[in-house]
């Protein structure tokens, strides 16, 4: 062999060699929360720089990454780790054997009690719950300040900010009505909240149990008319162009001061670099007018899970980054960097953004409104009820179908 | 030309053999189990043999039912027994053992409820129809008000839009009534009476919750004034009313019931207005559906890729100078990734376009977003066409156009006698990508549309397939769709090439 070819040769048995000594694995995961896209990074590099040998890289998959990921499992190809949303999406998985049974992780038992009901199928616990969410209205303090306005507790009074804004020039509600969850996430919210009023919290579990069954209706005992007419009020307090604003112009429009007001989740605050001066506060949306009904829409949102398909080295790896996850470092750049509260025991929101505090504050005292739309099969929480809002906003659907397909969806898609 | 048999053996082995054992498995492999899937009711999500299996029916069912013991040997290493789930959980089995373990549990006669053989179900449902309605063309009113809507929208409707949109579709005689005597015609369309049209629900509803002694009672009498106003039940509303005293508990003023009793009947009279116009008030549309959305799509996309190509490769073959430049210049957006085209257009529909014309909706307004989407489509893709076209017309030798000239034929008449005919195999070529392409659409449509082509009615046959197998969860029908579809597409560009290659001219 001449000399280069064996210097080659050496230095690639080297090179594997030294693979199999450090134990260097390279993970995928799969992110659909597009806010932290920026954010995350500093997240998996802190594992890292904690963990030599382990490298995480992100596949971005925005809303809510469903269908793709439901994609890459039936070929056999999920990523390693999968950031998923609760309830629904990871029992269908767990219901399908694509992710590891985490029950025994040291992790699950630092994790609140009140999130894990978020993340079982079977009695067995199949992703680490990661953030607890609410949505709600994001609103402008100063705008509110400069026009003598107070935060809205009842919906007479939330007409009332609207007309006042708009008298003085202001966009009431930043629109974001190109995409479909978000006006999916305001009619199940409106919904639930109706619901949940009524029933309970209790009654709302046995509504999903009673919908899973064929049992019941989605318009008993919520007056779908009301909610139809609230959407109609929310659309015609936007912008003229809200079917034409995504993300980034809601977000933009709400940072330059345009509109005074989003209904989003939290996960939607702007960063402080946006505009450092931009003053927010968080408030359930009041769609009653009875001050003690308007409680926060919040649950635990989303929650990552270790593929089942992967080799038992990366699974191995993955676990590793899964139980880190409790560590205070990443606790701290979860709530500081990423901006998402934690659902990890003694995690404070202290050091977090003045509307993450208004949130849980509000929540420990008000209590919340579980989020049924992680509960209903995939497939109709994505097509009858985020498509189903859209084509109503849109005027290409009325409520008697989009009703009459949510109850046949539910129906048909539940799978024991 | 191959020189001896052995050669000719040689290159057969050499060339033939692997590309028809990578034609196999890339392309006739795929095809069967393609078609085998679509004889299932698979969900697109669950694994194809059970992830786990209850102990009990696990050993009784399934071992002790297996036909040999190295079936149960085979079953028993990729199924481990876990005592705290009370299952067999399956561990990860892809390739040949999955194909293996299945036809083990269908041996045992196990049938996986997520993934079991319906025969031609989905075939059959497709032919009789059975499907989402959103497949098929169907009309629909579009209710062009809303309840929720404010009645600032009523204030002033152009009179032939009044005409045919609202007063064609009243019913009842007393209706048209009530329409005429609160509507007005003005030169510039029909005027909503003006007290009708200022009344506000936020300023009603104010009236009555500041009303002393009402209390919590004045939303209910709201919403009963409202609805019973948007039923036109006018009985109901002085039930209402009547009820008050009841109802509040506590001592009204005479003066505070004047008012309540106005603020109610006002309040009767914005819901009649709204409901009469919310029932009205709308226009008779044509969904597309899928099936015919894409055959608009497929038509134009064709028609204007075609016809444009070629006007362009006309164009860019005379000796302008800018020729070479412009050629480049129309080829760009072939090159552009998808993603990259549709954040362009995106930008010049919400930004530009909106600014330069003032009308603030396109992408998501229903009646254009087809229309534009077949634009951007064409116009991403009339680059390549024209590059084949400008060859095809470069192949033309130029003694035969001057000939032509030279005997008295006009730009036209040469175009269509000499030219166009010389052209025909490149058009044959073109027919052919185009067609196939333009049925094949899937990836300009899902960028532009990423979330809500679905709701907005421009999902085509295959967006309508992926969406069907992993979003709507029924991945055995989305299966057959696609193996229609490809029997569809050799039907329609096998007849075109078929025709177009009778018309090629041997010179």
């Amino acid at each position: 062999m001449n000399r280069s070819l064996r210097k080659l040769f050496i230095f690639s048995v080297f090179c594997i060699a030294s693979i199999g000594l450090v134990g260097a694995q390279q993970l995928t995961m799969s992110i659909y929360k597009q806010e932290i896209t920026q954010t995350l990074p500093k997240l998996l590099a802190a594992f890292t720089a904690a963990n030599p040998g382990i490298t995480i890289t992100m596949e971005i998959h925005p809303d809510d990454g469903g269908a793709t990921n439901a994609a890459a499992a039936a070929a056999g190809k999920l990523p390693d780790l999968v950031q998923t949303a609760s309830y629904a999406k990871v029992i269908e998985s767990a219901k399908n054997g694509y992710y590891l049974d985490l029950t025994k992780q040291p992790i699950m038992s630092k994790v609140i009690d009140g999130a894990k009901p978020a993340v079982t199928y079977n009695g067995k616990l199949y992703s680490v719950p990661m953030d607890f969410a609410g949505i709600g209205i994001i609103y402008n303090k100063d705008i509110f300040a400069k026009y003598g306005l107070k935060a809205p507790t009842t919906y007479l009074e939330l007409q009332k900010v609207a007309a006042t804004l708009k008298k003085n020039g202001v966009t009431p509600f930043a629109g974001l009505l190109k995409e479909n969850w978000s006006i999916g996430h305001f009619m199940e919210m409106l919904h639930s909240s109706m619901l949940g009023a009524k029933v309970g919290t209790d009654g709302l579990m046995k509504f999903v149990d009673q919908m899973n069954s064929g049992e019941t209706s989605f318009d008993k005992d919520v007056d779908m008319a009301s909610i139809f007419k609230i959407m109609d009020w929310y659309k015609a307090n936007m912008a003229d162009n809200a079917t034409e604003m995504a993300w980034d112009q809601q977000q933009a429009a709400y940072i330059k001061g345009e509109a005074a007001m989003m209904v989003q989740g939290l996960w939607a605050l702007p960063s402080p670099k946006d505009n450092p001066k931009l003053n927010s506060g968080f408030i359930p949306f009041p769609w009653s007018n009875k001050k003690a009904d308007n409680r926060f829409f919040a649950d635990v949102d989303s929650t990552i899970a270790v593929s089942a398909q992967s080799s038992p080295e990366k699974q191995a790896a993955a676990l590793k980054f899964v139980n880190w996850l409790s560590s205070p470092e990443a606790v701290k750049i979860w709530t500081t960097d990423i901006n998402l509260t934690s659902t990890i025991k003694g995690a404070s929101v202290s050091t977090m953004a003045v509307p993450f505090q208004e949130l849980m504050a509000n929540v420990n005292k008000n209590g919340s409104y579980p989020w049924v739309f992680s509960m209903m099969p995939s497939a109709t929480w994505e097509q009858a009820i985020k498509n189903g809002a859209l084509s109503y906003v849109l005027g290409k659907e009325q409520p008697a179908q989009i009703v009459a397909e949510i109850n046949d969806s539910w129906k048909a898609n539940y799978k024991k | 030309m191959v020189g001896n048999k052995a050669q000719a053996r040689g290159a057969f082995a050499i060339f033939v053999l692997p590309a028809l054992g990578l034609y196999l498995f890339f392309a006739i492999w795929p095809l069967c189990q393609g078609f085998w899937l679509s004889t299932t009711n698979w969900d697109g999500a669950a694994p194809w043999t059970p992830a786990q299996v209850p102990i009990a029916q696990f050993e009784s069912d399934i071992l002790g039912k297996a036909k040999s013991e190295s079936d149960r040997r085979f079953l028993l290493k990729y199924y481990v027994k876990d005592e705290g789930q009370g299952t067999y959980r399956k561990l990860e089995a892809y390739g040949l053992p999955r194909y293996r373990l299945m036809a083990i549990f269908k041996s045992v006669g196990y049938v996986t409820q997520d993934f079991k053989n319906v025969g031609l179900k989905n075939y059959t449902d497709i032919f009789t129809g059975n499907l989402d309605k959103r497949f098929f063309p169907e009309r629909y009113k579009e209710a062009l008000f809303q309840p929720g809507d404010p009645v600032s929208k009523l204030a002033l409707i152009p009179r032939s839009e009044f005409e045919t949109q609202v007063l064609s579709h009243v019913q009842s005689p007393q209706e048209l009534a009530y329409l005429r005597s609160v509507y007005s015609p003005t030169p510039e369309g029909y005027a909503l009476d003006h007290k009708l049209g200022s009344l506000d629900e936020v300023d009603l509803q104010s009236v009555l919750s500041e009303i002393p002694g009402l209390a919590d009672d004045w939303e209910g009498l709201f919403q009963t004034a409202l609805s019973s106003g948007e039923r036109g039940d006018s009985t109901a509303l002085s039930a209402a009313i009547a009820a008050v005293p009841a109802v509040s508990g506590k001592h009204i003023s005479a003066a505070n019931k004047a008012i309540l009793d106005s603020t109610l009947k006002e309040a009767f009279d914005l819901g009649h207005i709204k409901g009469v116009m919310a029932k009205d008030w709308y226009q008779d549309r044509l969904k597309w559906g899928v099936l015919l959305f894409t055959a608009i799509f497929v038509i134009v996309n064709v028609a204007c890729v075609n016809i444009l190509g070629l006007l362009l490769a006309l164009a860019l073959d005379t000796k302008m100078k800018s020729r070479n430049v412009l050629r480049s210049v129309f080829f760009i957006p072939n090159v552009l990734s998808m993603i990259i085209v549709a954040f362009i257009w995106q930008l010049v529909f919400r930004e530009f376009l909106p600014a330069l014309t003032g009308i603030k909706e396109w992408m998501m307004n229903p009646d254009l977003a087809p229309w534009l989407t077949i634009f951007v489509a064409v116009w991403q893709g009339v680059g390549y066409y024209m590059i084949i076209y400008l060859a095809g017309l470069q192949g033309i030798p130029q003694d035969i156009i001057e000939s032509a000239s030279l005997d008295g034929a006009t730009g036209i008449k040469r175009f269509f006698r000499i030219v166009l005919p010389l052209l025909v195999p490149a058009l044959t070529i073109c027919l052919f990508l185009s067609l196939a392409g333009a049925l094949k659409t899937f990836d300009i449509i899902f960028a532009l549309y990423p979330s809500n082509s679905t709701s907005m009615g421009i999902d085509n046959i295959t967006v309508n397939i992926f969406y069907d197998a992993f979003r709507d969860q029924h991945a055995g029908l989305a299966t057959a769709k696609a193996i229609l579809l490809l029997f569809v597409i050799a039907i329609i560009t096998g007849t075109q090439l078929v025709l177009t290659k009778r018309k090629e001219v041997e010179m």
